[in-house]
């Protein structure tokens, strides 16, 4: 099997198996998730911190903000069916 | 010398050096040519030495000429002499004058001196120079008056001579008398003309010399009827003449007989003896009349008279009788010679008569010979033509031997190609049927050629179908292919076959069916997971799907839905059966996101197909070729 994962992964660098589109998405949009709700997070901390006197509900904001953006994204990526595919992978 | 002559004569033309010239010229003159020398005296008289020359007045003179002899070369260094006194009044023309007739007359002296001396001035002077001529000759003429001082006087005579040219013809008359010597002298020498009188004197004597006794007497006769006559009355002649005449005549007188005794001798006037005698007898006679006492003598003469002609009758006697002899013999010789000449006649007639009898022997042998010949000619002639013509028939033959031969050659060449053409067609029927023959057999070596073909063929598609079958994992069947490729050599169904290939698929190689039914279950998966998505699902629906999938119900294999979990079912079932084409089928009728998730196990799927569908044409081809052969 060591051999049969060569090809396929030097095809999956060319081109993305098809059955894999979907994980890749998830993948993808996860990884979205975390980070733009990670992000909006911190920034929500910093402007809570630094404006809101260190209240929560910035940092929930900022959370809610970059989740947001998350979910969008990959809600656009899964809409456009095989598309995103060009589009998240090629960049 | 020319020069040496006149420059100093123009130099200055005093009396000096007027002197000098002469000795230089005397001087040169006897070393080079003594005659010229003797010349030059007679030249040159006038200006002899010491003596003052006429034309100049040189005699007042301040310089003695003896002086100026003696240092002639100081003289010449000498600046010239003081003018000379010539009587001014009459002046520089009579002086010019002088001058001119001087310097002429040098000129003139000296050229007659070189003519006379060199034959090319000569010619030059005497052509060039007026009077040149008459003045050279005059010298000339003295000359040779000095060589040959007699010479005036012959001279002289010889023109004379050549003057009086017709005078002479008179005189030979009297040339014959022969012993008038003196009176010859005495008349006829004309002082004038005396060579030619001379020798017309001399031509006389040599006629008279050689006349002819009869001539003489002829004369002798004359001379003494001259006489005869002149005794008688003629006085015209000369007194001379005439005292001659009588004073021969005179002494004969008495002797008148000697004219009978001469009358005798007439009879036998050829008698050279007789007339010699006569004259003797004559001469003394006239010596013995010239005597005083000539009668004492008359009777012994008369006597000597009559002994004279006895002697004269007795030669006339003896000269008759010789010549009656001489006409006796004449007369006989006459005869002999008639004789002798009848002889020699006849010889001559008999000589002839045989030699014409020989030269017709010979002209007959010579006919016959040339006869002869010509016959052997015309033999040869003939035997050459016959010889021609048989040789020219032989050729013929021969010619005709040739062209029968070739002839023959022809026709047996004719007839063996007939005969090798009748052959010959049968063997090319032969060599049709072994064509045939051979055909066959090359049709049956394609036929095991294409079986070969075709087996090469099946074999190259079973290594193919092992390396696409058989393989664990996708591997490329390139070379397999090329193989198949070449063996199928241009047929166009298996061009077609592998040109239906997927270039990847033999690229990469494709999949086993085990491989496939793996991959199947991994997009089985997958696709479960899609399986409830909407059309266009957004991340909710996605998710909920996802959720959903695992709490679903398995379906059996034989559920007639048309939905994504009974087709997978049953895909499943026809990829375990074996049927990947149904399998495939079955995918294919998916929608959505199964669809596009299914995509590459499609793709994999149709590729094995398609290679498979190949193999299997390329596969039925061979086996419809090797159909097709027999």
């Amino acid at each position: 099997m060591a051999e049969s994962t060569q090809p396929g992964a030097i095809a999956r660098a060319t081109k993305p198996v098809s059955e894999a589109l979907l994980n890749e998405k998830w993948d993808r949009a996860i990884s979205s998730v975390i980070i733009k709700s990670s992000l909006g997070l911190s920034f929500g901390v910093v402007f809570s911190v630094l404006l809101f006197k260190r209240r929560a509900w910035p940092a929930w904001v900022g959370l809610g903000f970059g989740a947001g953006r998350a979910w969008e994204e990959a809600d656009a990526s899964f809409r456009r069916g095989d598309s995103p595919i060009r589009d998240a992978l090629r960049r | 010398m020319l020069r040496s002559s006149i420059a100093p004569g123009r130099q200055l033309l005093s009396n000096p050096v007027r002197q000098r010239i002469p000795s230089q010229w005397l001087s040169r003159a006897g070393a080079s040519n003594r005659l010229a020398g003797q010349r030059f005296f007679a030249d040159i008289k006038p200006p002899t030495t010491g003596g003052p020359t006429p034309a100049s007045p040189s005699s007042e003179s301040s310089i003695p000429p003896e002086t100026i002899l003696k240092a002639a070369e100081h003289e010449s260094k000498l600046p010239p002499s003081p003018p000379t006194p010539a009587p001014r009044k009459s002046g520089r023309f009579r002086r010019f004058l002088i001058y001119l007739i001087l310097t002429s007359g040098f000129a003139y002296g000296g050229s007659i001196f070189l003519a006379l001396k060199s034959d090319n001035f000569h010619d030059f002077f005497t052509e060039y120079i007026p009077y040149g001529e008459e003045c050279v000759l005059y010298f000339e003429e003295r000359d040779f008056y000095r060589r040959f001082p007699n010479a005036s006087t012959q001279q002289h005579r010889l023109p004379a001579a050549t003057r009086d040219d017709g005078k002479p013809v008179t005189i030979p008359s009297k040339s014959g008398l022969s012993w008038k010597l003196a009176e010859e002298d005495k008349a006829h020498v004309d002082p004038k003309k005396p060579a030619h009188m001379n020798a017309s004197a001399q031509e006389g004597q040599t006629k008279s010399a050689t006349a002819k006794p009869e001539d003489r007497n002829a004369t002798v006769m004359k001379a003494k009827e001259d006489t005869a006559s002149k005794h008688s009355s003629k006085t015209t002649k000369s007194e001379s003449e005439a005292k001659n005449a009588v004073s021969l005549d005179e002494p004969r007188q008495p002797a008148v007989s000697a004219s009978t005794i001469e009358l005798l001798q007439l009879h036998d006037a050829d008698d050279a003896i007789v007339q010699d005698l006569v004259k003797t007898f004559n001469d003394i006679v006239t010596v013995i009349s010239a005597d005083e006492n000539s009668g004492k003598y008359s009777a012994p003469v008369a006597k000597a008279k009559g002994e004279l002609e006895k002697i004269a009758e007795k030669i006339a006697a003896i000269r008759g009788d010789a010549r009656n002899t001489a006409q006796e013999e004449l007369n006989k010789l006459h005869a002999t010679f008639d004789d002798s000449a009848r002889e020699l006649m006849r010889q001559f007639e008999e000589v002839r008569s045989t030699d014409l009898a020989s030269f017709r022997e010979e002209f007959e042998a010579e006919r016959e010979k040339l006869a002869l010949a010509y016959q052997q000619k015309v033999h040869s002639e003939l035997r050459h033509a016959q010889e021609l013509a048989e040789q020219r028939l032989q050729n013929e033959l021969v010619e005709q031997a040739i062209e029968l031969n070739r002839k023959y050659v022809h026709q047996v060449q004719s007839l063996v190609e007939r005969e090798r053409e009748g052959r010959l067609s049968k063997l090319t029927e032969l060599t049709a049927d072994i064509n045939e023959l051979e055909k066959l057999t090359a049709g049956w070596s394609d036929v095991i050629d294409t079986n070969l073909k075709t087996q090469q063929l099946q074999v190259a598609l079973d290594a193919v179908r092992t390396v696409v079958e058989r393989a664990g994992i996708p591997r490329p069947f390139v070379r397999e292919l090329v193989a198949v490729k070449e063996l199928a050599a241009g047929d166009a169904v298996v061009e077609a076959a592998i040109a239906s290939i997927n270039p990847t698929a033999y690229q990469r190689g494709i999949p086993s069916t085990t491989q496939i039914f793996e991959r199947f279950r991994r997009v089985a998966s997958e696709v479960r997971k899609a399986s409830l998505l909407p059309e266009d699902a957004g991340v909710a629906s996605h998710a909920a799907s996802l959720v959903l999938s695992k709490v679903m119900f398995k379906k059996d294999a034989l559920s007639e839905g048309d939905d994504v979990e009974s087709v997978l079912v049953r895909t499943e079932n026809l990829l375990q059966q074996g049927d990947i084409d149904a399998a495939a089928r079955e995918m294919n009728s998916l929608q959505g996101w199964a669809k596009i998730l299914s995509k590459d196990w499609l793709g994999d799927v149709r590729k094995v197909l398609e290679v498979r569908q190949a193999l299997e044409v390329i596969e039925a081809e061979a086996r419809l070729q090797c159909l097709r052969v027999e």
